[in-house]
């Protein structure tokens, strides 16, 4: 006799188009370009990542990317060994918050790397072919 | 206008509560809280009612409209905040504060055991264009970065995560409702999930429902003699983006607790409060929120800790329940079961190891990838 005491469903969300909005796009246009780019804020001036078209800090309108160098520090990193379910992943991933020198904020990203460290000095390692996406970097390497 | 928690009932509080629905849960709660409240009738004593919940921890889109029934509140003001319990406390304050209402019940319910892709919803919590495409394998990966960075920072040992997860383990097994207390934990012998953070960091989930009943000052002691009062309620969100957010330190949780104190005219938590039920569905979090709830300088809980300081009998315990590590993290329950067990301890209900029972702070943040955390000051 079936169990009728739970009843499998699955949500119907694996389709759906996230808006990059006007400088979501801007950003992600540089990264297509191989070139990494922060938000400037015309009243504070200051610099951020991840870009959006309103300052976090006064509410300012944000129009303007400006281009970043592209060597940052990493200021936190974790080595994850195992995933959600408690499993053993098959290859142990660096995962860090890498920082701008400048720019308020940074990119979450992975870091190829058998000896991180905090302070360490990475760069990008752009993939050949580019989408548009933070994964166009495939991952941060020892600069 | 005092504000007085004169009802509270909770259901579940297991890895997997087989047999019930959520909405069932909410409903067993929600009978539990009202005979506490000395029989209180939802259908006639109740002005409004606030529900704290996520369309995505149930499945259900526009899961507001499923709120009313289980708690007794069709075809009445029944408001839903997508938050934490302890949010909707902050909103019952206010609706009674205001004094348009003098009875609101406040109700939050979780049954993570129905998610199949628990990693996959927490994940879409996350910046659709700067962290999605990473596509983690392991939500808690987030958490480990905020570890790091603060032990970093603050010369935070291992050592001092073991301290917290002992003590949780211990507190937690005299807690009927902790399920996941084992007394014999030992944090080094657990794997490492994401360096610094092993396995017996991370709390576990766990289904759960509790429903408060709060009233005004002006009808509290005809539900109950012996009201638990909130002194004040405060909460506070970071920047959306979780790059701009403070890795090292919690600043929601500092604001929320600064907020929190002003209204209870707190000036001096470390000396004026006697116990506190803080988040710790990671180790290191109980440190952080301790440090953020001014009850410790920053960077000195573990220390402190490891000393006694904050165990039961010490001289501020912290999570005499054992906290999330013991009980599990039923979503946004969490900040309800925070105040279910402070205000069972305050009433007497619950025999702890606490000198101070008159003054208490309880905290409750929302987990990764959130930056909100939620204070409430009791007093009786």
């Amino acid at each position: 006799m079936r169990r009728v005491k739970y009843f499998p469903e699955v949500m119907e969300i694996e389709a759906y188009v996230y808006t990059a909005g006007p400088v979501g796009t801007k950003w992600l246009e540089s990264l297509r370009a191989g070139k990494l780019t922060a938000a400037y804020c015309p009243k504070c001036g200051r610099l951020f990542l991840p870009p959006k078209m309103y300052c976090p800090f006064d509410f300012e309108e944000v129009k303007e990317l400006r281009e970043i160098a592209p060597v940052g520090v990493v200021e936190t990193y974790t080595v994850v060994e195992r995933d959600f379910y408690g499993e053993p992943l098959k290859e142990r991933r660096v995962l860090a918050f890498i920082k701008f020198p400048g720019v308020e904020g940074g990119l979450i990203h992975y870091v190829k790397t058998d000896k991180p460290r905090v302070g360490m000095k990475v760069k990008p390692k752009w993939r050949d072919e580019r989408k548009g996406l933070v994964t166009d970097i495939e991952y941060f390497e020892e600069a | 206008m005092k504000v007085g928690i004169v009802g509270v009932g909770w259901f579940g509080f297991q890895p997997e509560v087989v047999d019930y629905s959520f909405r069932e849960m909410m409903f067993k709660a929600a009978q539990r809280a009202y005979q506490d409240a000395g029989g209180l009738d939802p259908r006639s004593d109740v002005d409004a009612f606030v529900s704290c919940q996520e369309d995505f921890w149930e499945g259900i889109a526009i899961s507001d409209e499923f709120a009313p029934d289980p708690v007794g509140g069709a075809m009445k003001s029944v408001y839903t905040v997508t938050g934490d319990g302890l949010q909707c406390v902050g909103q019952a304050y206010m609706m009674i504060k205001s004094g348009l209402f003098d009875v609101v019940v406040v109700e939050s319910h979780a049954k993570p055991s129905d998610i199949v892709t628990l990693n996959d919803v927490m994940f879409f919590a996350t910046d659709p264009i700067s962290v999605r495409p990473l596509s983690l394998e392991n939500i808690h990966a987030l958490a480990a970065l905020e570890a790091r960075a603060y032990m970093d920072k603050f010369n935070v040992s291992e050592e001092h995560l073991d301290a917290v997860v002992e003590k949780a383990h211990k507190a937690g097994s005299k807690n009927p409702r902790a399920v996941y207390a084992s007394p014999g934990r030992s944090r080094p012998d657990t794997p490492v999930v994401a360096d610094p953070l092993r396995e017996a960091d991370i709390a576990k989930f766990v289904d759960a429902a509790v429903v408060v009943v709060l009233a005004s000052e002006r009808v509290a002691k005809s539900f109950n003699d012996t009201p638990v009062w909130v002194a004040g309620a405060w909460w506070s969100t970071e920047i959306s983006s979780l790059e701009l957010h403070d890795w090292a330190f919690p600043l929601h949780a500092r604001e929320a607790a600064d907020g929190a104190y002003t209204q209870a005219k707190i000036a001096d938590p470390a000396k004026e409060i006697g116990f506190a039920e803080v988040d710790n569905r990671y180790s290191f979090k109980e440190l952080q929120h301790i440090e953020a709830l001014r009850l410790a300088p920053r960077g000195m809980a573990g220390e402190l800790l490891a000393d006694g300081a904050f165990c039961p009998g010490g001289r501020l315990p912290v999570n005499l329940s054992g906290g999330a590590l013991a009980e599990g993290v039923p979503f946004e329950v969490h900040g309800l079961a925070r105040l279910s067990y402070a205000v069972a301890v305050m009433r007497g209900d619950i025999k702890a190891q606490v000198d101070r029972r008159e003054a208490a702070v309880v905290h409750s943040w929302r987990g990764v990838p959130t930056t909100t955390s939620t204070v409430a000051v009791l007093r009786i």
